[in-house]
């Protein structure tokens, strides 16, 4: 089932990016969306709705940093440090930590704002930088805040983090243990991503950041205010990660640094190497194997090993020399990714 | 006060003095040539008057503001375009975009109507695209191209798309840099006849060339520089006339 879904959502992306007339493509999506409502009926384990829901999460993610590296051309390796500003605000506020309880919507519409700012706080030094020196200073921001919330320990509970965070209700009625409400709120916040990246895409402001990406100098010299662009690339991609920090926080029920370190920046990234960068559907597809990868994949080709070949392998414990081969893989064959981006 | 008014200008590069007190003045609908010898100071020049290097004594007005201590955006928006003597399109966008880019000074949409698309964003970009498309035909590239990657261009389109972007700011003045570089004769002569459709529209332009055959018909006047000092500023067949000039160019002791 999973599988079936995953490459439903595969061919649908493939397909809304062939389809020129954006009627025609407004007709697709729709009929595409109503299945990922319902995929989750369809199959009600726990564990495909738990999958879902951090698939779509990281879709989530993707769609954000997509709007620094992939639009503004800003290479972020710390991208992961908004997502856990995001989580541990939720963490923090939402927990018997402080005794704060304060509600999950709430959280949720106020992370965006919050890791916007952060996103201008790490932007506004970084504006002068280009290429490998960007990602170096970004990198260091994206180690730094986890070691933060290590360090706090009478705020953040150290290495230990916050557990028994508050689990969010709707109208009176709890989530509960399940993740399905996670599910339908992150895939609104996939949708809500698209909508905004698509619409800017198209925009005065989606413009800059491409052109920034193409050739600073020139951007410039057509008038553009790079620095205001380039924060707002920061913010708004940041914003994303934010929210979905909330949503992660939430459905965890707990947050602790380690959740949030250089592996999931890097596990972004490769979702926009592998997807292509630029190209929103390229980029859902990228995150959606990749999430497949870790979590479907290889447990289930662990299991195939043990019972055809009596091998008893942990393949999740390669994860990350299996990424390192897709992306040299990616580099070699495909360096614009699966689905290159097209002009516009 | 002239609409450009470049007082006594210069820039260094360490001991070097690439722009060494240079003044000049142009008008509205004016085409003036900046011409020298290989490393005579006219890039560095139009780098300063667009703000790309900053000056180290002197003053830029632009109608009758005071340009050379804003930022290069800010230059930009105060009415001077630019051409680079390496083209420098946004390669990877289409040619209607790279327009559209040059027009981003001219619209207004914040970021909170980009991202909503709202209806009065939605019909400032059908105002802007339609002049993007006008300005690519006026530039004779034909409309077709408009959807395409900019570097898929032909060389010579190129040049023009470049030219297209500088006037989609609607800008006073117009620097354009070896403009005719890589050009072929007949590219050439219709280049010289949109200069001057160009100036025709009340917009004065300074341009750097090498090519004399294109500078002379061309422009009004002509500035002559030299190891960064002007050594002449007059009508074309008078420069051509110079023994200064011809000293400079040819390494004849004057």
């Amino acid at each position: 089932m999973i599988y079936a879904y995953a490459a439903l959502a595969i061919v649908a992306a493939v397909l809304i990016d062939r389809f020129p007339s954006p009627r025609l493509r407004r007709i697709v999506i729709v009929a595409l969306a109503i299945p990922l409502l319902l995929v989750p009926l369809i199959d009600p384990s726990e564990a495909t709705r738990n999958l879902l829901a951090d698939a779509s999460i990281y879709v989530a993610l993707a769609l954000g940093l997509n709007i620094v590296v992939g639009f503004a051309g800003l290479l972020d390796l710390g991208y992961a440090a908004f997502f856990a500003i995001g989580a541990y605000a939720y963490g923090m506020l939402a927990s018997p930590q402080f005794g704060l309880h304060i509600p999950f919507w709430v959280i949720l519409l106020l992370a965006g704002p919050l890791a916007a700012l952060f996103g201008m706080i790490l932007g506004a030094p970084t504006l002068r930088l280009r290429g490998d020196y960007l990602a170096i200073v970004t990198l260091g921001f994206g180690e730094i805040v986890p070691q933060i919330f290590q360090n706090l320990t009478a705020y953040t509970g150290g290495p230990n983090g916050i557990p028994g965070l508050d689990v969010p209700s709707f109208f009176g009625k709890s989530f509960g243990a399940s993740a399905l409400p996670f599910y339908y709120l992150a895939l609104a916040l996939v949708a809500l991503a698209i909508f905004i990246a698509g619409n800017l895409r198209a925009s005065r402001l989606g413009r800059a950041w491409l052109a920034i990406r193409d050739d600073e100098l020139a951007a410039k010299h057509a008038g553009i205010d790079t620095t205001r662009a380039k924060l707002a690339a920061f913010a708004i991609g940041a914003s994303f990660s934010g929210c979905a920090g909330v949503l992660f926080a939430a459905k965890l029920g707990l947050v602790s640094p380690d959740l949030f370190g250089f592996q999931v920046s890097v596990l972004i990234v490769s979702m926009l190497v592998l997807g292509g960068m630029g190209n929103l559907s390229g980029v859902v597809i990228g995150s959606l194997v990749l999430t497949m990868l870790n979590s479907a994949i290889l447990p289930q080709a662990n299991m195939l090993a043990a019972t055809l070949l009596h091998v008893h392998v942990d393949l999740s414990q390669y994860h990350f020399a299996i990424y390192g081969v897709i992306l040299v893989a990616m580099m070699l064959w495909r360096p614009s990714g699966l689905i290159a981006r097209r002009a516009r | 006060m002239s609409l450009l008014d470049v007082r006594e200008v210069v820039v260094s590069f360490g001991a070097l003095r690439a722009v060494d007190h240079v003044s000049l003045e142009l008008e509205a609908a004016q085409i003036i040539g900046v011409i020298g010898p290989n490393g005579a100071g006219k890039s560095s020049l139009f780098n300063a008057i667009s703000g790309a290097t900053r000056i180290a004594s002197g003053e830029i007005f632009c109608s009758g503001t005071r340009i050379d201590r804003l930022r290069i955006d800010e230059i930009a928006r105060s009415g001077i375009a630019r051409t680079f003597q390496n083209i420098r399109l946004f390669g990877h966008m289409s040619v209607q975009a790279n327009i559209l880019v040059g027009e981003h000074a001219t619209l207004h949409s914040g970021v909170l109507a980009d991202m909503l698309h709202t209806k009065a964003m939605q019909s400032e970009e059908r105002v802007a695209t339609n002049r993007a498309i006008e300005l690519l035909e006026f530039v004779g590239i034909p409309s077709s191209h408009a959807g395409r990657d900019a570097r898929e261009l032909a060389y010579g389109e190129q040049r023009r798309l470049e030219i297209a972007r500088a006037l989609a700011a609607s800008p006073k003045c117009l620097l354009l840099d070896e403009p005719a570089a890589g050009l072929n004769a007949t590219e050439k002569r219709d280049l010289a006849k949109l200069v001057r459709r160009i100036a025709e529209m009340k917009i004065a332009i300074l341009l750097v060339e090498h090519d004399m055959s294109f500078v002379m018909p061309l422009c009004e006047r002509l500035i002559v520089l030299d190891y960064g000092k002007k050594i002449a500023d007059a009508i074309p067949s008078v420069v051509r006339a110079d023994p200064v000039v011809l000293a400079a160019y040819l390494g004849v002791a004057p």
